[in-house]
């Protein structure tokens, strides 16, 4: 996977009224466009966003607002599509000071960032800047440095000495500070960090004694994760205690998934090629209509039996689908379910998941009529339990950050239905079960 | 849906019985085993709770070369009730892998037996 890259700065755009930095020539859909603005500590909003939405943990400031010396620097940022309108930033009140900066190759859904962290250097004013580090669950990021400098010159050599170990091919790509209003600027510099982890604090030299904001922001290349599809079967029985059937696992870095529909007893246990498989969820929408998810990580390859046992005779359908390229380690996120005892004709449940997941959900009833999944879904079995009593089915779409899963069925009656999210396998470790922690961490 | 064998008539002391193999053709993609069981219009039929079976099916993909197990079940007799209404049979179904030239057959292993009871294989198409 490569990096991110810096492509190029626009104009820098100075005012002490409204301003509207423009893009560099030569952009393309898919890039990154950030705008950088600088005010002496005065509120940063666009009065014509254009699509730009403020980066998380912008703005960062210290000093008095509207009191020299102050500083307050804000970042807004815009997936550009082609053809794109700059954004215009409403007049602070003093001065403000912005320009706008593309990068290439980063992700090309939701945000663009693995983390970011700001910070104020403690309030000093003081020549000595430090950039806030996080901890990046991502690989190969172009780690982008931003500190805000309240001194009033017109400069392009307010920093220098950019230092980070933890961050290959330090380099700086802007340095500007201009004496609109009371003045000041920001000094950018760009980073590589190839591997997942914490990268630390970069200081950074300045000319002149500054309040200082100060952001970075680790811009993740595209995913190469993908959770694909490998096999589905599914089997029913009526008044069995166990149902047995074969299904053949191939693939790395697998989990597999078994929905259970029942309408009498209850589920005992659920192996394949031995192991035991874990609960996900189960549902009971009563009248005996219960429904069970159950998931294995790297199941054994080949042709095994899924073995469904009931604690005592059942009506049992079961569907087995494996998957190839989810993570290990947190293969699944917190399940969702829903049900009707009242019956409907509508089985609907909203899953948590995020982009490159995949979720799975499984649907169970009486098996009475037929049951339709939603458009937005690929129909992974459907059985309708052939007369037992059990109808069972499973479903998938692409992760998102809110998925609704959702069946139509030809009789109303009860249901039950549960949804989760896979997590895809991390690119060169175990990066995903990280950036699932970033919001238990307070960090983005 | 074809019916490959209608209610076979099985007396089966404790051990196994075989069934097939059975030749199906290219658009069937799921079979259906069933065992007529106890109710209260055929009570001698597989009436013994303490009576269990385990029922596979095996499928070829070879023209009878070879066999491999696709779905199974295991169950016991008596009369089975469900909101009321008693349970005629107990059945398997599972889908037949595709490929051009296929057969099923079928075992049933009865445990503290006798068992009599009634068999009926038949398949569905897409």
């Amino acid at each position: 996977m490569a990096f991110p890259t810096f492509f190029g700065a626009g104009t820098l755009t100075t005012g002490t009224a409204a301003i509207t930095p423009p893009f560099p020539a030569g952009t393309l859909a898919n890039d990154v466009a950030c705008l950088v603005v600088q005010s002496e500590n005065q509120a940063i909003t666009l009065s014509a966003a254009q699509g730009f939405v403020e980066v998380l943990n912008s703005p960062q400031s210290a000093g008095t607002a509207g009191a020299n010396p102050a500083c307050r620097i804000a970042v807004f940022w815009k997936r550009l599509v082609g053809g794109d309108t700059a954004p215009t930033v409403a007049d602070p009140g003093d001065h403000a000071v912005g320009r706008m900066f593309v990068f290439r190759g980063c992700r090309t859904v939701g945000n663009p960032w693995s983390v970011t962290a700001g910070g104020n250097d403690g309030g000093a004013n003081d020549t000595t800047g430090v950039v806030p580090g996080a901890l990046s669950p991502a690989i190969d990021c172009l780690v982008w440095l931003i500190c805000g400098t309240s001194f009033n010159s017109t400069s392009s050599a307010q920093f220098s000495g950019w230092t980070n170990a933890d961050l290959a091919n330090l380099v700086e790509i802007s340095d500007d500070c201009h004496t609109v209003g009371l003045g000041g600027g920001f000094g950018t510099a760009t980073g590589e960090k190839a591997t997942t982890g914490t990268y630390a604090a970069t200081t950074v030299t300045l000319a002149n004694t500054s309040f200082k904001g100060a952001l970075s922001i680790a811009l993740e290349p595209p995913s190469t994760n993908s959770i694909a599809h490998d096999a589905t079967v599914s089997a029913a029985a009526a008044v069995a205690s166990s149902l047995t059937y074969a299904h053949t696992v191939s693939g790395s870095d697998r989990l597999l998934v078994v929905g259970v529909g029942t309408n009498s007893s209850t589920l005992s246990s659920i192996t394949y090629a031995g192991p035991t498989l874990t609960a996900v969820a189960e549902t009971d929408a009563e009248g005996g209509i219960r429904g069970y998810m159950q998931r294995l990580v790297a199941p054994t390859t080949g042709a095994n039996n899924v073995v469904v046992t009931f604690v005592d005779l059942s009506n049992i359908t079961s569907t087995a689908s494996s998957y190839t390229g989810v993570d290990q380690t947190t293969p699944v996120d917190t399940p969702a379910t829903a049900v009707s005892t009242a019956g409907s004709t509508a089985p609907s449940v909203v899953v948590t998941s995020a982009t490159d997941d995949l979720v799975i959900d499984a649907v169970h009833d009486d098996g009475v009529g037929t049951i339709t999944v939603d458009a937005g879904q690929t129909e992974r079995g459907n059985h309708r339990g052939a007369g037992n009593g059990a109808g069972q089915a499973m479903s998938t779409e692409a992760g998102a950050a809110w998925v609704t899963m959702s069946w139509t069925k030809s009789v109303s009656n009860k249901w039950g239905i549960i949804g989760v999210s896979m997590n895809p396998a991390a690119a060169g470790g175990a990066g995903r079960p990280l950036r699932r922690m970033m919001p238990l961490l307070g960090v983005a | 849906m074809p019916v490959l064998i209608n209610q076979l008539p099985i007396n089966l002391a404790s051990g196994s019985q075989a069934f097939g193999p059975l030749a199906i053709t290219q658009n069937i993609v799921t079979a259906v085993v069933r065992l007529a069981r106890a109710t209260t219009l055929t009570p001698t039929l597989w009436a013994d709770p303490t009576t269990t079976i385990s029922l596979e099916l095996d499928a070829s993909l070879d023209g009878g070369a070879s066999f491999q197990q696709i779905c199974a079940l295991t169950s016991a007799g008596g009369i089975f009730s469900l909101a009321g209404v008693e349970a005629p049979e107990t059945f398997l179904t599972c889908s037949v892998p595709r490929a051009p030239d296929r057969q099923i057959r079928g075992r049933i292993t009865v445990t503290n037996g006798p068992l009599a009871t009634l068999l009926t294989v038949d398949t569905s198409a897409n």
